[in-house]
């Protein structure tokens, strides 16, 4: 990859090539420089810190040497003020005046320890840290020594004198101190560190634990280590480490100051002796250089050219300036050669612009040296671009290799070809090419005339094409004279005919018609003659005798100085059989009873029958355009109506009632029927006449609800007249059960009493055991009486409630049945009203005696709950259940049902086979206000919940709203808790749909009439919501048909 | 040879407890602390932690450097000897005041426990603090740099009694039951600002009399900030730069030690301390038990206790300007320990 030009010549510049080796030779310098000043200042630090490390040392062992002498100084003062005090010499002086006067002395700040011992080495007195030493341990003849104690880590420098200890004679004195982290603290002069070490191993610091633990890994590179014995004794084991950084002469500033000068300064002097001469004659080069190339781009001498050979002249005369004259004289003769040269190919380039062809000149190469205007405008392209072309780039229909191959033949050649150019803006044209070869220096090149023939090629192509296209119609092409006489027939006119090219074109026209229109060719003939041109319908005859009706378009055309018919036949055989069908039945409809109309999809009347003109009252030119909309007696939005047609579109078909307004405005009921048609896109609507059937419809309705009122007023009153029964039927059980229970069992007491009594006056044996037989049938029948009372009336529920009689009830169940019973009612007692007490008893007591007669259980729940002043019974058993559908006259089912709905509640039982029998109760625990049927409004609006509360309340004097829910989960919840004449239930409803809701409640309660209450038509959701369980299904806005659809419902139940 | 295997598995063992206990001692971070005694009351939690093993839990293996006063306690600190000292808060601020480098990070004392005892001999003679004029008095070894807390309470007390300090001889008196009580038994001195709870043993052995007590409100009255801030754990502040974590250590033991005094009984933690000498135990017993809030139980500065203490340096170091302009909250860094009001 090579540099771009301009950056090239910048790197090939003399300048910048003298100005890189300059810098490089001082950066060089720089280096070297730097790097031998850094090793002398190495050199000359490390000397430095070794004479002062010497020094150090010097140092160090005299403070060693005044510190020894120090501390035996004090160890013989010690030794003299004890032997003052004499109390060594007393035997009676306590130990304890001895510690006092070392105490006073403060001799814990002095030293560590004193050991005194007699002369047989037995300790006499020690004061101090203690110390696990009990004889000196430095040998009698020396006075100084070390004691390392190996349990603590501690080294001590020990001092001893001889000290008087009176009769006992001199004995031993010994005072330890310890070199410790303080000592070398004191001992240290400001940046060194002192570490004294005994073999090897550190003791103590005088940088404290810290710098003990100093690792030598860690110590800084620039320190000074030195080594000296603490005493001048040989084998000394005992150092003392002295670690001293090395005190640099420069600091890092100085150092950096003083390395950026020296450059700084050589580089001056560089570039004033040798860069200023250097840049000087770089620069006159450089001038030389633009002389050459404004030589080279101008070919002629120029003042730019003067100015720059000028300056590298300079004053001087050296090589420079003879190179500059030089390049002068070049100039002067090459621009005189230039002049001769411009003036024989002005005339060449005359010639070539004059010519009408294109003419271009190539090289062996093919790149197109020149070329005159006709050949550019032939190819779009202007003088400039051309001169970058090759042949090549031109060439549309040989490859480059292809035309390589023909340059070399044509080298030295002549020839003429045709071939295809492509212009600059992509289109191709046609060209012959005459080319020649000539000789130019030694170089051939060759030189080109082009004609674009591509109008004549274009018209050899159309008339192929013609004749292509006239033999793959379908139509039939004649060509024909005035006579009638064939000149030209496609493939098509004769094929069709079943005749032969050569058969056809011998005939005349006349004889191909068939003789009825053969009668009019000559009137048809003067009339296309007299227009020009004309379009007729005819039959031909086929070879095969058979008729085609044809479609005649023929136009008057001069051919070769004659005048010819140019005539395309079409077979309209089959249009015509079809357009007399259509004519048929359009007849059919025109006669038609029903209405008939056909729409298109945006819903506007396209046509319609007379029987519709004379059902709506318009005519049948009104109909057409109008919107069926306008028809319509229900005001349709145009979306309804049109989401109405897109349905249709994807039924096909549809039918439905609805209702039309006349033209005077009567409303008429009518029955449609629609059909989907493709192409075109239609909806054919047929429409019958529905009114009188709607009316007859209308009253049977209205009989239907007369005869629906008085059926729900003869079933309350049946239903009053049951509860009446039931009533009497109760006070007279419970009358019964008082009399049988005051007299009978009163009686049956007194009888006991009388045998007892009895018992103790007789005296024969066999009396005795009549009695005793006597007694125990009158126990029975105590027995039985009992039975019989309770079964008539249960006494516990007056004076203990209902939870307490169903306990009892269940506690003589479980006795008598051996079901097992699981009870789950509330502890405390339910407050109920006395007839939904015995209520709720008397039917808990029969389900409970229906499972033991017919279920086969084995074990039975009974769960009461009170919720919403309802008692919530539930009674489950896990026998046999019954079999399929449960009969309301079975098992006294109807009239337990009957009971509970009697007194507002209801009851239902659920079973399958094999899996036992639920039975609910839900009953209210005292009267309802009123007897108005309990209603549950299911809606998320509320101002619907409202309207429809208003409604029952001031329209009906028999429902009445007892609960409302405004989602499908709480509707589906209150459902199935609550106890419900009639539920009126939304579609669209939050959290669950209305038909989910419908599934669910019509699941768990199929005997609960659900009315689906909804803003969408019925034909979208009516039958679906009937078959998951719906009563019916009411369009929002019915008042009228949902109070009569509420009162069917509750009536069905 | 089963024997001789039994030997050797015998020494196998022994020798792997020798390898472990080794390892283990290794891994241990020694720690240096400074302080008077020992078995001196006012510094028995610094003697508690390695009793109850609290510096292994930290990974320390705590070494005590006993002294005979917290001067030279602080002196040990100063020179590199110890890492960390306790001594009482005026000598620490008295080292301050005299140039030396040190900063209190926790407390550990609540109550001041000092005692001027006075030996038996001097009974009748002795009967109030000015009658120690012209008498011998021990106190707490100072150092050049620095006063103890124990001779500043002294010579405040006989300053307050109108005694000229030209006129007694104050001799140091260490702060180890040894020093004092040979001190008071061989009459070497006369009276002693003594610590507890060798002044109340002297006492029960009849060699010493109380003439005065700190913690007597009869005493405390006449001092001015008698309710200073007594032992005191410090250190220098090149370790709290450099070794915080090692600060931070010190500190949790401290207080730990402290929490577990609070939370046992005086004869838990003479039993935890081992002391065995039946006198010296029954001493310390009755010491403890008579000053139930010797100890500050939860290892946090005092600010009315360091207010106390600023009054009491203060009145003790009349005279001294640089003393005087010392306050105690550049000398307290309770960033570990923490402060309540």
């Amino acid at each position: 990859m090579g540099w771009p030009p301009p950056l090239a010549a910048k790197r090939r510049s003399i300048t910048r090539q003298a100005a890189v080796r300059l810098i490089f030779s001082l950066g060089l310098f720089v280096v070297l420089l730097g790097y031998s000043s850094y090793r002398l200042y190495s050199v000359a630090l490390q000397k430095s810190a070794h004479e002062r490390s010497e020094d150090l040392a010097t140092f160090y062992r005299t403070r060693l040497m005044q510190l020894d002498r120090d501390w035996d100084l004090q160890t013989r003062d010690f030794k003299v003020r004890l032997e003052v005090t004499r109390m060594l010499e007393d035997r009676k002086t306590s130990v304890t005046n001895l510690q006092a006067f070392m105490t006073v002395q403060g001799t814990n700040r002095r030293f560590q320890y004193l050991l005194i011992q007699n002369r047989r080495g037995d300790k006499v007195f020690s004061f101090g840290n203690d110390l696990d030493v009990e004889r000196i341990p430095i040998a009698a003849d020396e006075d100084s020594g070390w004691h390392f104690a190996p349990n603590t880590g501690s080294l001590y420098r020990v001092f001893t004198a001889p000290i008087w200890l009176g009769e006992a004679g001199n004995g031993r004195l010994a005072m330890f101190y310890e070199i410790d982290n303080g000592l070398l603290f004191n001992l240290a002069t400001p940046g060194i560190l002192l570490t004294a070490k005994r073999d090897g191993k550190p003791i103590a610091s005088s940088f404290g634990q810290a710098g003990l633990g100093q690792r030598p890994e860690n110590r800084i590179a620039d320190d000074e280590l030195r080594e000296i014995p603490w005493t001048t004794s040989n084998g000394e084991k005992t150092q003392l480490c002295i670690d001293a950084p090395i005190k640099v002469l420069f600091t890092k500033t100085e150092l950096a100051v003083g390395a950026a000068t020296i450059p700084i300064i050589d580089g001056l002097i560089l570039w004033f002796t040798l860069g200023f001469w250097l840049m000087r004659n770089a620069r006159r080069i450089n001038q030389l250089g633009g002389a050459v190339e404004e030589f080279t781009a101008r070919q002629q001498p120029t003042a730019t050219l003067e100015e720059k050979l000028h300056c590298a002249r300079g004053e001087l005369v050296d090589e420079i300036s003879e190179v500059a004259c030089t390049i002068e004289d070049m100039a002067a003769q090459t621009h005189r050669l230039k002049s001769e040269t411009e003036k024989l190919l002005r005339r060449n380039h005359a010639l070539m612009q004059n010519s009408m062809d294109g003419i271009h000149v190539m090289d062996v190469q093919g790149n197109i040296v020149e070329a005159n205007d006709a050949f550019c405008r032939m190819l779009g392209y202007t003088q400039e671009e051309m001169a970058h072309l090759h042949v090549a780039d031109l060439e549309a229909q040989w490859s480059a290799e292809q035309l390589r191959e023909r340059f070399k033949e044509l080298v030295g050649k002549s020839g003429r070809f045709e071939t295809v150019h492509r212009r600059k803006d992509g289109t191709l044209i046609n060209v012959e090419i005459s080319i020649s070869s000539i000789e130019i220096d030694g170089q051939f090149f060759s030189v080109a005339a082009s004609r674009d023939i591509t109008e004549r090629k274009s018209t050899e192509e159309e008339l192929k094409l013609s004749a292509q296209l006239l033999n793959t119609t379908s139509d039939s092409i004649f060509l024909l004279d005035l006579d009638g006489n064939f000149v030209f027939l496609n493939e098509a006119a004769w094929k069709s005919r079943g005749y032969t090219r050569a058969e056809l074109m011998a005939m005349n026209v006349r004889e191909l018609t068939t003789p009825e229109f053969s009668k009019l060719v000559a009137s048809r003939t003067k009339e296309m003659l007299a227009n020009g041109q004309g379009i007729i319908e005819s039959e031909h005859r086929c070879k095969d005798g058979s008729i085609m009706s044809v479609e005649v378009v023929s136009r008057l055309i001069e051919s070769g100085g004659r005048k010819l018919f140019l005539s395309s036949c079409r077979d309209i055989s089959e249009r015509k059989k079809n357009k007399a069908m259509l004519m048929q039945y359009k007849l059919v409809l025109e006669t038609s009873i029903d209405g008939f109309w056909v729409t298109d999809m945006r819903g506007h009347l396209l046509e319609a029958n007379a029987a519709y003109a004379r059902m709506s009252g318009y005519a049948v030119a009104e109909l057409v355009n109008m919107h069926i909309s306008q028809l319509e007696a229900i005001e349709l939005k145009p979306e309804d109506v049109q989401a109405h047609i897109a349905k249709i579109a994807v039924q096909g078909y549809d039918r439905f009632e609805t209702r039309h307004r006349r033209k005077d405005g009567q409303e008429i009921d009518v029955e449609i029927s629609v059909t989907h048609m493709a192409e075109p896109e239609r909806l054919v609507v047929f429409c019958r006449d529905i009114s009188v059937r709607k009316r007859i419809e209308q009253e049977m309705i209205t009989l239907n609800n007369q005869l629906t009122d008085d059926v729900i007023k003869r079933t309350a009153d049946l239903s009053a007249l049951a509860a009446r029964i039931q009533t009497i039927s109760e006070t007279e059980k419970s009358n019964l059960a008082r009399e049988l229970h005051d007299e009978l069992g009163s009686t049956l007491a007194c009888i006991s009493m009388e045998l007892g009594r009895l018992k103790g006056k007789l005296s024969s044996p066999d009396l005795l055991q009549d009695l005793s037989a006597a007694k125990a049938l009158l126990s029975n029948a105590t027995q039985i009486t009992r039975g019989v009372i309770d079964q008539l009336y249960p006494t516990i529920l007056n004076h203990s409630g209902f939870v307490a009689a169903v306990e009892w009830l269940v506690k003589g169940y479980r006795e008598h049945s051996g079901i097992t019973v699981e009870l789950a009612i509330p502890k405390e007692e339910i407050a109920m009203e006395q007839t939904f007490a015995l209520a709720a008893y008397r039917i808990t007591q029969e389900c409970l005696t229906n499972i033991a007669k017919h279920a086969g259980a084995s074990k039975v729940r009974i769960e009461a709950k009170v919720s919403d002043g309802f008692l919530n019974l539930t009674i489950q058993d896990n026998g046999k259940g019954m079999p399929g559908e449960i009969g309301i006259n079975r098992h006294g089912i109807f009239g337990m049902t009957e009971r509970a709905r009697f007194l507002g509640g209801s009851m239902e039982i659920k079973s399958e086979d094999g899996r036992g029998t639920t039975a609910r109760l839900s009953l209210p625990l005292a009267a309802k206000p009123n007897n108005r049927k309990r209603v549950l409004v299911v809606d998320d609006h509320s101002i619907i919940r409202d309207a429809i509360r208003q409604l029952l309340e001031d329209e009906t004097d028999d429902f009445s709203v007892a609960g409302e829910a405004a989602d499908g989960k709480t509707a589906i919840e209150m459902a199935i808790e609550g106890a419900w004449d009639v539920m009126l239930l939304d579609i669209s409803l939050p959290k669950k749909n209305g038909i989910q809701v419908l599934e669910k409640v019509a699941a768990a309660k199929p005997n609960l009439p659900i009315i689906m209450l909804s803003t969408h038509r019925e034909s979208t959701y009516g039958e679906i919501a009937r078959s998951k369980g719906a009563a019916f299904y009411i369009e929002k806005g019915e008042t009228r048909k949902l109070v009569e659809a509420m009162r069917q419902a509750t009536l069905r139940q | 040879m089963v024997k001789m295997a039994i030997q050797v598995r015998t020494l196998f063992a022994l020798a792997l407890t020798l390898v472990a206990s080794f390892a283990g001692a290794q891994s241990l971070e020694k720690i240096v602390v400074s302080a008077p005694g020992p078995r001196n009351i006012s510094y028995l939690p610094l003697d508690l932690i390695p009793a109850i093993g609290a510096d292994r839990d930290e990974g320390v293996d705590l070494q005590i450097l006993h002294t005979g006063g917290g001067s030279v306690a602080l002196n040990n600190l100063v020179t590199r000897n110890a890492d960390f000292a306790v001594a009482g808060f005026p000598a620490v601020m008295s080292l301050d005041a005299n140039g030396g480098d040190v900063v209190g990070i926790a407390p550990v004392d609540d109550a001041p426990l000092f005692v001027l005892m006075v030996r038996s001999g001097l009974k009748g003679k002795v009967k109030r603090i000015a009658d120690l004029r012209g008498k011998v008095i021990g106190v707490n070894t100072s150092t050049k740099s620095s006063k103890t807390t124990s001779q500043q309470l002294a010579e405040l007390l006989l300053k307050s009694d109108g005694v000229d300090l030209d006129m007694v001889r104050i001799v140091p008196a260490g702060q180890s039951w040894v020093e004092q009580s040979s001190l008071m038994i061989s009459g070497t001195a006369d009276a002693v600002m003594g610590d507890e709870p060798f002044a109340s043993r002297l006492a029960a052995d009849g060699k010493v009399f109380f003439l005065a007590n700190l913690a007597d409100p009869a005493t405390s009255g006449k001092i001015p900030g008698a309710n200073f801030l007594h032992a005191t754990l410090a250190t220098r502040s090149d370790m709290i730069r450099d070794q915080p974590e090692t600060v931070a250590k010190m500190v949790r033991m401290m207080v730990k030690s402290l929490q577990w005094i609070a939370s046992h009984k005086p004869e838990q933690l003479v039993d935890k301390l081992k002391v065995d000498d039946p006198e010296e135990r029954t001493s310390l017993l009755l010491a403890l038990r008579r000053y139930p809030h010797a100890f500050s139980r939860d290892g946090k500065f005092s600010s009315s206790q360091l207010k106390d203490t600023q009054i009491f340096f203060h009145k003790t170091s009349e005279g001294n300007a640089k003393a005087q302009s010392l306050q105690i909250e550049n000398l307290i860094n309770d960033t570990w320990a923490g402060r309540r009001h």
